[in-house]
């Protein structure tokens, strides 16, 4: 199909602009400095959304895309913007970006056969993205919390342990001592 | 039923646009989960502190200042600015060139302007201006000046607690601006309101009055360390009888609390002891100062000197010759730069020199007090420590410099040249993201408190990030440090980037080193786990 050729020829292109989507969510100066600097350990925001988009692109114009494959593509990106100061709409509201990006390209392969489909095709995959980012988002958010809770216990438990405060069961080839 | 907006209507509806407000207009966001809890009025009132007018909270509109809070303020700056020829400095040569903006790692992970260096001290800076100088007072908001209100401390209050005071914009800064020490002055202004949060000024309080952050008591902090000595029986077949605020002993060694109560600090602590038994050391462990961590430093300057004295008051009361510090951050910092003008010189100490090896430890000759990684480093460059690097075989083994051993004291080869005798296999981060330029773990300076778990772990992404890129390249599983509040934020870091990294204490590796006489054969590490992967899988 010539459409998904000419998508792929454009990949670098449309990735830019669809980069410029998610760094619009942050403030002007941030956004200068997420899109410029290249050096992955100065800056990994911005290049951790670049390599995420580069790879979810290819996924996304595939009208058989690899879920796993996406999936993969989708944590680093929404990792980072789980703990960002975004709403979750906000947080992956990049993600449907991508259609209307596509959907500009479209008009000069308007009469091409099949073309309806695979603009469906595409549509799916960003939705299909879309629930799966939602799923990443929920499972990073709940990480957070776990990690909240765990920090809150392990902060006093050793000490009341050590100084027999509480009595844990004993391994089952030992001999309960507390008791 | 109801007409549902199309998606597109909504996705339309989004404004990406930043709004065109200035960065003094942009209030900022004090919702919950946003801010670190404030801290309890009987904290200060014991550390005989300012207080509120009653308990308060950040998400609240009345923060309940007291009446006469502007004039507070302003006196308190004009005698800093009489007191630190620095923050004067600080506060009038900025040119704004920038070279710091993006070196925040709180900047780098979260995006927010105000989290630029140069913009953080722009908050306080903007008000030296309309108070203390003649072009701010004409020109008001045309010179950078603009008034004190209530919400300019809810900002400084939202901010100076959103930095480290890791110093890793100092670096860059070619005027050697130390954005931690403005934030320093930003906290101990606020403080004088009343203005502090739990996760500092409990742990002050209470190592005011116990001698260490969580409040151990003597007799448990003994128990504690009595606790470590049976394991360590159980692991290596040797036991260990340490002395506990003994006099004459030649050394007193003061560690973090951290290490004696949270894992995995307290596996650095067996390294200690195992180290110590090693070489015959005549040391001894105080119950009253049993904590070598200061959260002064993050209060005020007063509150830092108050609780730094109690180590040396100590070493005094025992008549040691010098004091061995453990593996904290800002405790160093505090000895390092400014013990020596707070309650020293320590003269009633000797000199530090190393009775094992004889080495004197010059760089410590003022402050009397020497850390424990150049005090191995010395062992082992000296020969005096038998080691089976083997046993760490199943840790590949990256090094966080942590910010303040790095940037307050330079110490950068002393631990990889540890770490590259009791380990086979160590790989170091990029460059710029370690030594001197390292990434700050993102919970320093009391801000590792749970509440602000997204914050940290948004600030702690650049640090995480160089750890992923060594352990996709190399395979890097554990994360070593030197510093306590690391071992505490480092595991919850890791756990959410880079989930197949631990984190141990420098010595805990030297311990699992450590050939100790009369030992039975190890088959554990000091966390009595199997020593080689293929004994832990035989144990699944």
């Amino acid at each position: 199909m010539d459409f998904e050729k000419h998508l792929k020829e454009n990949k670098q292109n449309l990735v830019k602009q669809w980069f410029s989507v998610v760094i619009e969510t942050y403030p002007r100066e941030s956004a200068k400095f997420f899109k410029d600097n290249s050096d992955p350990f100065a800056n990994p925001v911005g290049n951790t959304i670049k390599r995420s988009l580069d790879r979810l692109f290819d996924q996304v114009i595939n009208p058989q895309m690899d879920p796993g494959v996406a999936k993969e593509a989708l944590d680093p990106i929404v990792r980072v913007r789980a703990v960002q100061e975004l709403t979750p709409a906000r947080a992956l509201s990049f993600i449907s970006g991508i259609k209307q990006i596509i959907a500009k390209q479209i008009s000069s392969f308007q009469k091409e056969k099949g073309i309806e489909i695979y603009q469906s095709a595409i549509a799916a995959n960003a939705d299909e993205m879309l629930l799966m980012a939602f799923d990443i988002y929920t499972a990073c958010k709940h990480q957070i919390y776990t990690l909240r809770i765990n920090e809150a216990k392990q902060r006093v438990r050793q000490l009341l342990i050590k100084k027999d405060l509480i009595c844990e069961l004993p391994d089952s080839d030992t001999e309960l001592k507390c008791l | 039923m109801a007409k549902l907006p199309k998606p597109d209507d909504l996705f339309n509806s989004i404004d990406y646009k930043i709004p065109s407000k200035k960065w003094e207009d942009v209030p900022p966001d004090l919702s919950d989960g946003k801010f670190c809890y404030p801290t309890k009025i009987k904290n200060l009132e014991y550390l005989s502190l300012p207080t509120t007018k009653g308990e308060w909270s950040p998400a609240e509109d009345d923060w309940k200042l007291p009446d006469n809070w502007e004039t507070i303020v302003r006196e308190g700056f004009k005698e800093r600015l009489d007191k630190y020829r620095s923050l004067k400095v600080f506060m009038d040569i900025c040119v704004r060139c920038g070279a710091c903006a993006d070196k925040c790692h709180f900047f780098i992970g979260t995006g927010d302007p105000k989290n630029m260096p140069v913009l953080r001290a722009e908050l306080l800076r903007s008000i030296y201006r309309n108070d203390f100088t003649t072009a701010g007072r004409i020109l008001g908001t045309i010179a950078g000046a603009r008034k004190l209100t209530k919400d300019v401390i809810k900002e400084w209050f939202s901010y100076f607690y959103q930095c480290t005071e890791c110093r890793r914009c100092s670096v860059y800064c070619p005027y050697g601006i130390d954005t931690a020490e403005i934030t320093m002055m930003g906290r101990e202004l606020l403080t004088l309101l009343g203005l502090n949060i739990n996760w500092i000024l409990e742990p002050a309080a209470n190592c005011f009055r116990m001698g260490n952050h969580l409040g151990i008591q003597p007799h448990a902090f003994k128990d504690m360390v009595d606790f470590f000595c049976d394991d360590l029986e159980e692991i290596t077949g040797v036991r260990i009888n340490p002395s506990y605020n003994r006099k004459g002993a030649e050394i007193l060694f003061i560690t973090p609390s951290g290490d004696v109560f949270a894992d995995p600090g307290t596996y650095t602590f067996m390294g200690y002891l195992l180290l110590f038994e090693h070489i015959g050391l005549d040391y001894t462990l105080s119950t009253y100062a049993s904590e070598g961590g200061n959260f002064g430093l993050f209060t005020s300057s007063e509150m830092m000197k108050r609780l730094n004295a109690k180590m040396y008051a100590e070493a005094k009361r025992l008549g040691v010759k010098w004091i061995l510090g453990g593996e904290c951050g800002h405790m160093w910092r505090v000895i390092q730069q400014y013990m020596d003008t707070m309650n020293g010189p320590a003269d009633f100490l000797e000199s530090p020199v190393s009775p094992i090896t004889g080495t004197k430890f010059e760089n410590a000759a003022s402050t009397k007090m020497v850390h424990i990684a150049e005090f191995t480093a010395d062992l082992i460059r000296n020969g005096k420590l038998k080691l089976d690097p083997s046993r760490n075989d199943k840790h590949i083994v990256t090094f966080h410099d942590s910010c303040n051993p790095s940037r307050a004291m330079g110490m950068f080869e002393e631990p990889r040249y540890v770490l590259k005798n009791v380990c086979n296999h160590f790989y170091d981060m990029p460059e710029g993201t370690i030594r001197e330029q390292t990434f700050c773990c993102g919970s320093g300076s009391g801000l590792n408190t749970e509440e602000i778990m997204d914050l940290r772990l948004r600030g702690g992404l650049p640090r995480a990030n160089a750890v992923k890129h060594v352990h996709d390249k190399y395979g890097v599983n554990m994360l070593a440090c030197v510093c306590a509040i690391d071992r505490a934020a480092l595991p919850p870091l890791m756990n959410y980037w880079v989930p197949e990294v631990g984190v141990t204490g420098l010595h805990e590796l030297v311990g699992n080193a450590l050939v100790m006489e009369g030992e039975t054969e190890r088959t554990m590490n000091l966390r009595q786990e199997p020593l080689t992967e293929e004994e832990d899988e035989t144990d699944e």
